[in-house]
């Protein structure tokens, strides 16, 4: 009888055992899966995520910002760093090199608050330092917005100037006196402004070219 | 753990003490983002199937000059063509010739560009102020293929002036007009039309 108990004994023993066992090699299976699960998520996420943002956002090393204002410093260049060119490749845009054109774009206002077709907004600036310059609204995709009007932009050759030279562009929904670009219905607004040879690029001296862009301000006036 | 900084901090770093990190993993993931976002970043172009090449080229027959209406919001073929400028656009090959361009830039605002696929300018020039800038371009293929005799060797005199000369395969030669209103829309679209571009005959 005492045989009979202790070899069932043994046997549950064992059997806990090898369960023991199982347990275990299955709790470090799944610790080394998780490892695994969190190394490729924080590759994918931190790779292609850091990716994605230097190329649709860009960093110091390949934009330069002027208030509101931010344009890419090697666009069109054949020296351009691959931020840049994949920059320009996935936006589908063709522009000059920026040794003869800069382009500069806002989607957001002096005070840092993003631009919206519910705002009327002035954009309101100085004598701007080259040949030719223009300033156009498009929707936050990029695309012209539509108005009977059939304004778009305003370029140095059409723009009212006043006798000190400076100038207002207004962005509203309704009509405005002066020059007014209509944003009725687009949502989220971008502005785009080119500023052809401007001087200090014709210079080359980067210094100054870095201190000397005085860009507009955009100003919010009123919101519905 | 006597610092008020450290006593404020404990249940964080008690719990960073409890926590396995596997460095030898935490140092291969820094490594594998490293090498991701810069594959990821150099593959960027190659893998965008919509650049403004793609979507240009429908509009665009090879070796010929296409003037382009006025952008409006049903005319605007890839993102940011705004309406500040007029263009005439060209899209060269040169898989079978050279491809000669001419253009006169009439004044200030206006600009000749080059762009290869990629969206690289190989070429730029601006109109100044004081007179018309007339320019001849000869694009030649990317390779040192034989493209026939010159004139000299076919015993022609050319007394005519060089035109610049670049090599490029492919792309879109874009010449660039400034709006200045309603009134100068006629000039302005003669002045494009006068944008020559078309394949050489090879002898």
């Amino acid at each position: 009888m005492t045989t009979f108990l202790q070899v069932q004994l043994e046997q549950e023993a064992r059997m806990h055992f090898v369960l023991h066992r199982a347990k275990k090699k299955l709790q470090a299976i799944i610790v080394k899966a998780s490892d695994w699960a969190i190394f490729i998520g924080l590759v994918l996420i931190g790779g292609l995520g850091s990716s994605y943002y230097m190329v649709s956002a860009g960093s110091a090393f390949t934009t330069r910002t002027v208030g509101p204002w931010k344009a890419w410093t090697h666009a069109g260049r054949n020296d351009a760093d691959p931020y840049t060119r994949a920059h320009f490749s996935r936006s589908g845009t063709l522009n000059l090199t920026t040794e003869i054109a800069q382009t500069y774009l806002a989607s957001r206002d002096s005070k840092g608050v993003r631009l919206h077709s519910s705002c009327t907004y002035q954009i309101s600036g100085e004598q701007l330092d080259a040949r030719w310059w223009s300033i156009t609204v498009l929707d936050d995709r990029g695309a012209l917005i539509g108005n009977p009007a059939q304004r778009y932009t305003f370029t140095s050759d059409t723009i009212a100037v006043s006798q000190d030279g400076s100038f207002t562009v207004t962005l509203a929904r309704d009509a405005r006196p002066g020059n007014w670009l209509p944003t009725a219905g687009a949502g989220g607004l971008r502005v785009s402004m080119t500023l052809l040879e401007p001087e200090a690029v014709i210079a080359g001296d980067s210094v100054a070219e870095a201190e000397g862009i005085i860009l507009p301000a955009i100003d919010q006036v009123t919101c519905r | 753990m006597n610092h008020p900084l450290l006593k404020r901090f404990e249940p964080i770093l008690k719990w960073f003490g409890g926590t396995r990190i596997n460095l030898r993993l935490a140092l291969a993931a820094v490594c594998a983002m490293g090498i991701l976002h810069i594959c990821a970043t150099l593959a960027a172009p190659m893998l965008m199937v919509r650049s403004a090449y793609d979507r240009l080229t429908p509009l665009l027959p090879p070796n010929e000059v296409v003037v382009f209406p006025p952008v409006t919001p049903e005319s605007q073929p890839i993102p940011l063509m705004t309406p500040d400028v007029r263009y005439a656009m060209c899209r060269y090959d040169t898989t079978h010739a050279p491809v000669s361009v001419s253009a006169s830039l009439p004044g200030r605002g206006w600009s000749l560009a080059l762009h290869t696929p990629e969206g690289d300018n190989i070429y730029a020039a601006t109109g100044v102020d004081v007179r018309s800038t007339y320019l001849r371009i000869r694009i030649m293929p990317a390779n040192d293929r034989f493209m026939g005799l010159t004139p000299e060797a076919l015993g022609i005199s050319d007394t005519s002036e060089k035109p610049q000369s670049l090599r490029s395969a492919r792309g879109i030669v874009v010449l660039r007009a400034p709006d200045k209103g309603r009134a100068y829309q006629p000039s302005t679209e003669a002045a494009l039309r006068r944008l020559r571009c078309s394949a050489e005959k090879v002898r």
